[in-house]
């Protein structure tokens, strides 16, 4: 039980300095020091539980039931998750620490997510779980446009949101496959199961976390704090799902290729959108990256640092170049734009719906770029640019890694 | 001589019918009396039902109401009933009159019609909730419409005339419809029992499921008051939640035989999937809230009749007093930002709000709507999509479309945070200070409020069930 009163000391010190800053101005220079002791005490706190948990092994999981619905709210603290509580305190802090003297808002929004982050992180169940995740988002949400309005448009928030509720539904979906089956969403209870449980909705999870971390690295460069919160959250997620995504060896083939389309994706699109800066994203789509390495495949890993290093590469390298000079495919523009009508019609109507950012990822630049890729080998060799060449390298090396290690 | 426990269901029955006669005794131009004794009649009905609910959760029986008086040859004979499946009824429409009594206040100095008729409806309702005959309860339920019909004539709206007609003409003629096929004796063959089956549940869907089943809807959400639109929604809707359940009983165990489940289902995505494509095109954040509750309600319909287990009871109704609640909040939100303008004086701000307002009606799962939504939708998934099933994958068709028409309905919530609506209010008023906070203070308070009950009803519900 000590493990709880850790927890429920963190959260406490968390709620003082939720409490401070919204009270009063973080530049009061009491108020810093009141916030960073108690926030030093938090730290104190998640050493200690990790101490607990992750060296001496005693987990707690406690569940409780109350209803004939097969929803039980439960509490699961392992090794993960003080790991990840850790890492979210330090980033708190550097936030806290940036901009004590400029602005209170951004410190309270990220300790209200961190407060969601650590409930999600000890939540067993997941239909509670993203629960909680979505209300995050809808908070985080709200307070951006309540206080960011001058810099972040009202169009620019709801963008986001609108395309977070649709991975959150792909999430659902992918989850509602698995409670049909075996009538539970405990993450506990689920692992007994692990074995039986088919390859479609490992595939539908697996992408659909992937899918969730690709749009958090595109939204919106302003509300960096934000991507920040999605990564972590599926962070969360990916942990709690370890032993049902990482199991069978027949998966990791599947996993590979789809962390490789994915990979190739956030490449495209960084191309696309060359010239606004998006690094932030990009480092947390960096980073999960190489987090689900860490899970446990190794193959994943080739892929993974090879598309990382495209994508950050080509980035340096396109946006030092004048615009003109980087029109990747341009004596095949006019030829591509016949097959392309049609698709530019349905672009026009879904512009209506989803807003003229995604369909312009959707119906205008992927299809351009797809029609691309087919002419790529063709245009590499009569053609002295160095960008191309690069990209033809690093390319064809990744299919050779790809070769030798199946 | 009764005690109050005995006589309990006596007064929640009748207390809106003495409401109605106070209320009308009082001059059409004092409002404040006549507000003043509604609310007081509406929070001692639902104190007397909760009252009643306690005594139900702990198991005591109460009495079934039942009086008998004859004229001359004329003899009448009054029966009401109290059962597990009716008592949420007789509390839901205390908390709805509790709810619009204290939200949405009526200045009209012309007559008290509306005042009095909400009572008057409820009233009815409760009558007809104690039945446990379709026969008895459709053609009292189907007159109290003309009630409405009088409150829609009495509003200041242009085209009330239509939508009077329309809704009057549809409803009735449905009405009529299944009265007769009650008369009928069953058929064997299985298309007529299922075309019978239809007709009986047609009057129910008419009311619930607007859209897919009544062609009046655009023209009654855009031809009732705003004050008194959330009232006669949540009213026709319970009413139509009612007939399916008396109409349930009434197909009885053949149920699950015949394909009306998956009818059901299929009927509802209709709806929503109608409901949606009109909400896209057409985001008004006046309408909007009416275009989401009946969206969800549509759903409705399908999870009662998913099977004849009583869980799926107890989903349906924490799903339609979710929705009621929620409905009644964005209305309300609605209704304080045309009549008064802004409170705030930053655009952003007053934007937030309205996102916080919309927040409970987005599905999110685990806040609003989304607390009754999910696990109603996994229930009634673990039911039909298991691999046994012989219809599984019309199943899992008809729940994908819902998703899609689900997704839309939440673009088209959030698109009219960017509307113009805000910059148009041509009904600004001059407010005071002191009522600009009270109107802020409400902007913050109603989404938590709604969201706090939103978490209490399955509770609630749940809790006689599990004593």
């Amino acid at each position: 039980m000590d493990q709880l009163i850790l927890l429920f000391v963190i959260f406490l010190s968390l709620i003082i300095v939720l409490i401070l800053t919204s009270a009063f101005r973080a530049s009061n220079k009491a108020i810093i020091i009141v916030s960073f002791l108690s926030l030093g005490l938090a730290v104190i706190n998640i050493v200690l539980l990790m101490q607990k948990t992750l060296i001496k092994g005693e987990a707690i999981y406690q569940i409780l039931e109350f209803s004939r619905i097969n929803i039980r709210p439960g509490i699961l603290i392992d090794g993960h998750f003080s790991v990840i509580i850790l890492f979210l305190l330090i980033g708190l802090s550097l936030d806290f620490f940036q901009n004590r003297k400029k602005d209170n808002n951004i410190i309270r929004i990220s300790v209200v997510q961190t407060i969601i982050l650590l409930i999600i992180s000890v939540a067993s169940d997941y239909f509670i779980l993203i629960s909680i995740f979505s209300v995050g988002t809808l908070i985080s949400t709200f307070l951006f446009l309540k206080n960011y309005s001058d810099i972040v448009s009202d169009w620019q928030c709801t963008k986001d949101f609108l395309l977070q509720r649709i991975c959150d539904a792909f999430l659902l979906a992918s989850f509602a496959l698995l409670y049909m089956k075996y009538d539970t969403m405990d993450a506990k209870e689920l692992a007994e199961f692990s074995n039986d449980i088919s390859m479609f909705p490992r595939i539908m999870l697996f992408s659909a976390l992937s899918f969730r971390l690709l749009t958090a690295s595109f939204i919106s460069e302003l509300i960096f704090t934000h991507s920040k919160f999605i990564f972590f959250c599926v962070l969360v997620i990916a942990l709690r799902l370890q032993w049902l995504l990482f199991q069978q060896d027949i998966l990791d083939d599947i996993f590979f290729s789809i962390s490789f389309a994915f990979s190739l994706i956030t490449l495209f699109l960084l191309l696309i959108f060359r010239n606004k800066q998006r690094p932030p994203g990009m480092f947390y789509y960096f980073f999960s990256n190489i987090f689900f390495v860490l899970l446990g495949n190794y193959k994943i890993l080739s892929s993974m640092i090879l598309c990382g290093m495209i994508a950050f590469s080509s980035l340096f390298f396109f946006r030092s170049k004048k615009k003109e000079q980087i029109k990747i495919f341009p004596i095949y523009y006019s030829i591509q734009q016949i097959p392309l009508r049609g698709i530019y019609l349905f672009g026009e109507i879904f512009s209506k719906f989803i807003g003229f950012f995604y369909t312009n990822i959707l119906f205008f630049r992927a299809p351009q770029l797809i029609f691309g890729i087919v002419q790529l080998p063709l245009r590499f060799f009569h053609n002295g640019s160095i960008s191309r060449s690069f990209l033809f390298v690093v390319l064809t090396l990744s299919a050779y890694v790809y070769y030798w290690t199946t | 001589m009764y005690t109050f426990d005995q006589a309990s269901l006596y007064i929640l029955i009748l207390i809106p019918l003495i409401a109605s006669i106070f209320i009308s005794l009082i001059p059409s131009f004092d409002i404040e009396s006549k507000n003043t004794l509604s609310c007081f009649f509406a929070v001692a009905g639902f104190c007397v039902f909760i009252r009643i609910f306690y005594l139900f959760g702990i198991g005591s029986k109460l009495k079934n109401i039942s009086f008998s008086f004859s004229l001359l040859n004329f003899k009448i004979k009054f029966l009401l009933f109290l059962n597990e499946y009716n008592i949420y009824f007789f509390g839901i429409i205390s908390l709805i009159l509790l709810l619009y009594n204290f939200l949405f206040e009526i200045s009209d100095t012309k007559s008290n019609i509306h005042h009095v008729s909400p009572f008057l409806l409820a009233f009815i309702a409760n009558i007809c909730f104690g039945q446990k005959d379709l026969r008895i309860a459709l053609p009292l339920l189907s007159i109290s419409t003309f009630m409405i019909y009088f409150l829609i004539g009495h509003s200041d709206r242009q085209r009330k005339g239509s939508a009077i007609f329309h809704m009057g003409t549809y409803l009735f003629g449905i009405d009529a419809l299944a009265l007769v096929i009650l008369q009928l004796q069953s058929f064997k063959e299985y298309i007529f029992f299922i075309l019978i089956a239809l007709g009986i549940l047609a009057p129910g869907l008419a009311r619930l499921c607007l859209p897919a089943f009544s062609p009046f809807l655009q023209r009654l959400i855009l031809n009732v008051d705003r004050r008194e639109g959330p009232f006669i929604f949540a009213f026709l809707q319970l009413v139509g939640l009612y007939i399916l359940v008396l109409a349930k009983n009434e197909i009885g165990k053949n149920l699950l035989s015949a394909d009306i489940p998956l009818m059901m289902a299929a009927l509802g995505m209709l709806s929503s999937l109608n409901v949606a494509l009109i909400s896209i095109t057409n985001f008004k954040s006046e309408v909007l809230p009416y275009y989401s509750l009946c969206f969800y309600s549509s759903l409705i319909p399908s999870v009662l009749f998913a099977s004849s287990e009583k869980l799926f009871f107890y989903l349906t109704i924490s799903l339609y007093l979710t929705n009621i609640i929620i409905f009644f909040n964005t209305t309300k939100t609605h209704n304080l930002i045309y009549y008064f303008g802004s409170p705030y004086e930053k655009k952003s701000d007053l934007r937030a709000m309205w996102f916080l307002c919309l927040s409970p009606f987005l599905g999110v799962p685990g806040i609003g709507i989304g607390v009754s939504l999910w696990p109603a939708l996994y229930t009634m998934a673990t039911q039909f999509a298991h691999d046994a099933h012989p219809k599984k994958i019309l199943w899992i068709a008809f729940l994908s479309l819902w998703f899609l028409a689900f997704i839309l309905l939440a673009v088209a919530l959030v698109l009219t945070i960017r509307a113009e609506f805000f910059q148009r209010s041509n009904m600004t008023r001059e407010i005071s200070e002191a009522f600009k906070k009270k109107i802020k203070s409400f902007f913050i308070l109603s989404p938590i409020a709604a969201v706090i009950l939103s978490w209490l009803i399955p509770f609630a519900i749940f809790w006689p069930h599990k004593s």
